[in-house]
């Protein structure tokens, strides 16, 4: 038993052959198929915990994700990334789950016309204890779709192409999607962030 | 339902570079794209103020949260026990598509059930065969006063073997299992940060002190009966970072069932 040399540069991503793996599960492998669940363990519950926000969920989630991986592995055709193969089961999964337990959430009710530079914006976010609850607040009061495309994009980093490919959708609705979102997110943290501007002023004065 | 969505304006330079910031911010642009933007945003200040805001998003986004990883242990557990539950096959090897119907083109056509089933063929026809028939007259007409002998010179090993076993056995029972407030705790001396980590029942000691070097530690204590150790990291250069990347690594090595930092000074359980 012989374990690789410790590199913080390298733990992000530890090399794993999915497509050996993959093909391994389609013989009935259930090791293969375990160290594949592992290397996707990760990523998919830190992905689906910001969507779902419970950790069961996020579990439940990728463990269904998973089953439709070992029940269809044969019908991978590599057409795609095994990722973005099982990228695409996830969200469609993710999706479900999201309109499902979706509710408005407070901030709706606290987006109104307030109006304020980006540049300011940027300088409360970037001095903002908040930010992360802003954020997440912001992204909170979109639709399941424009969310996942701008968690997919922003959160796991893929391109527009590889959304696309994920949500089995045109370049174009990606775009949309996200332009959309984003400007609706905009508009959730300048009103967000208005009441402390607000109060930085008065202690300014 | 996307139809219903109408296009993105682009009226001016500033909107169809705005479509192509967030793009910009997570690294995943083309060239020519990213220079498109690079060029207008060095000379338009609000396009400028936009990205840089795309970025700290990104930025926030991704930023880890607290040090709690969740394993994939108890959910790998609970789906490996769904699939026994209900018995599910991989679709390859369901007799729909057995016949060649279902068009199963990854991996080799013999399934692990095929290829135990073959297994067995081969050793029930290497029984059989005439050789081994041969084999078998061949000890038939051995003397029977040599084949009583080494048996019984047999027999005097095992039982020597297993008295040594039930003496070592019966010094593990005597061992206390419980410690007490004089218990030497070998985590009070230590002086870097603990983890604690379980591997599976493969795991052997020497394996985990290799894993321990590799991220500048030693084994504290350890193996419990469940095979849990307590590394102690070198207290030189371990910040924060340095310690959740190590927790990290070790999470994603094989073998490794959970890995979890340890306060110091709790008791061990050896």
């Amino acid at each position: 038993m012989t374990y690789p040399e410790f590199n913080p540069e390298t733990v992000p991503a530890l090399p794993v052959d999915d497509l050996a793996l993959l093909e391994r599960v389609v013989a009935g492998d259930r090791e293969a198929f375990r160290r594949l669940y592992t290397h996707y363990h990760r990523r998919l519950h830190r992905f689906l915990t910001r969507l779902t926000r419970e950790r069961p969920l996020a579990e439940e989630i990728i463990n269904d994700t998973m089953m439709v991986v070992w029940q269809h592995a044969a019908d991978f055709r590599g057409a795609s990334r095994v990722s973005t193969w099982i990228l695409g089961i996830a969200y469609r999964r993710a999706l479900k789950t999201l309109e499902r337990v979706r509710t408005r959430t407070a901030q709706d009710g606290l987006l109104a016309s307030v109006t304020a530079p980006e540049g300011t914006m940027l300088d409360l976010l970037s001095q903002g204890a908040e930010t992360h609850e802003w954020i997440d607040a912001a992204l909170a009061t979109l639709s399941p779709e424009h969310r996942m495309v701008i968690e997919l994009a922003y959160f796991l980093g893929l391109s527009c192409e590889e959304i696309a490919e994920v949500a089995q959708c045109p370049l174009g609705t990606v775009k949309t999607r996200m332009f959309y979102g984003r400007e609706r997110m905009r508009e959730s943290l300048l009103t967000l962030a208005a009441p402390r501007k607000a109060t930085a002023t008065e202690r300014g004065a | 339902m996307s139809s219903s969505i109408p296009n993105p304006p682009r009226a001016d330079p500033c909107e169809s570079v705005a479509e192509l910031l967030p793009w910009h911010a997570n690294g995943t642009l083309s060239v020519e794209d990213r220079s498109l933007v690079d060029a207008h945003t060095e000379v338009c200040d609000a396009c400028r103020a936009s990205l840089a805001l795309e970025r700290r998003i990104v930025e926030t986004i991704r930023a880890p949260r607290g040090n709690v990883e969740q394993s994939p242990h108890s959910g790998w557990q609970r789906l490996a026990e769904r699939i026994d539950a209900e018995s599910i096959p991989p679709q390859s090897q369901r007799p729909d598509r057995a016949n060649g119907s279902g068009g199963v083109t990854h991996g080799s056509s013999m399934t692990p059930d095929h290829r135990r089933a073959g297994a067995t063929h081969v050793s029930a026809r290497a029984a059989d065969s005439p050789r081994n028939s041969r084999a078998a007259g061949r000890a038939r007409r051995w003397n029977w006063g040599a084949v009583l002998g080494a048996a019984v010179a047999v027999q005097a090993a095992a039982i020597a073997v297993l008295a040594v076993a039930l003496v070592r056995h019966r010094q593990i029972e005597e061992a206390p299992r419980f410690h007490t407030l004089a218990t030497p705790d070998p985590t009070l001396a230590a002086n870097g940060p603990l983890l604690r980590i379980a591997f599976d029942s493969v795991m052997d000691e020497a394996a985990a002190r290799e894993l321990a070097g590799r991220v500048s530690g030693r084994i504290l204590a350890g193996p419990s009966p469940d095979n849990v150790y307590t590394f102690v990291l070198n207290a030189a250069d371990q910040s924060a970072r340095g310690v959740d990347d190590k927790v990290s690594w070790l999470r994603r090595q094989s073998h490794v069932l959970l890995v979890e930092p340890v306060a110091l000074g709790q008791p061990s359980r050896r």
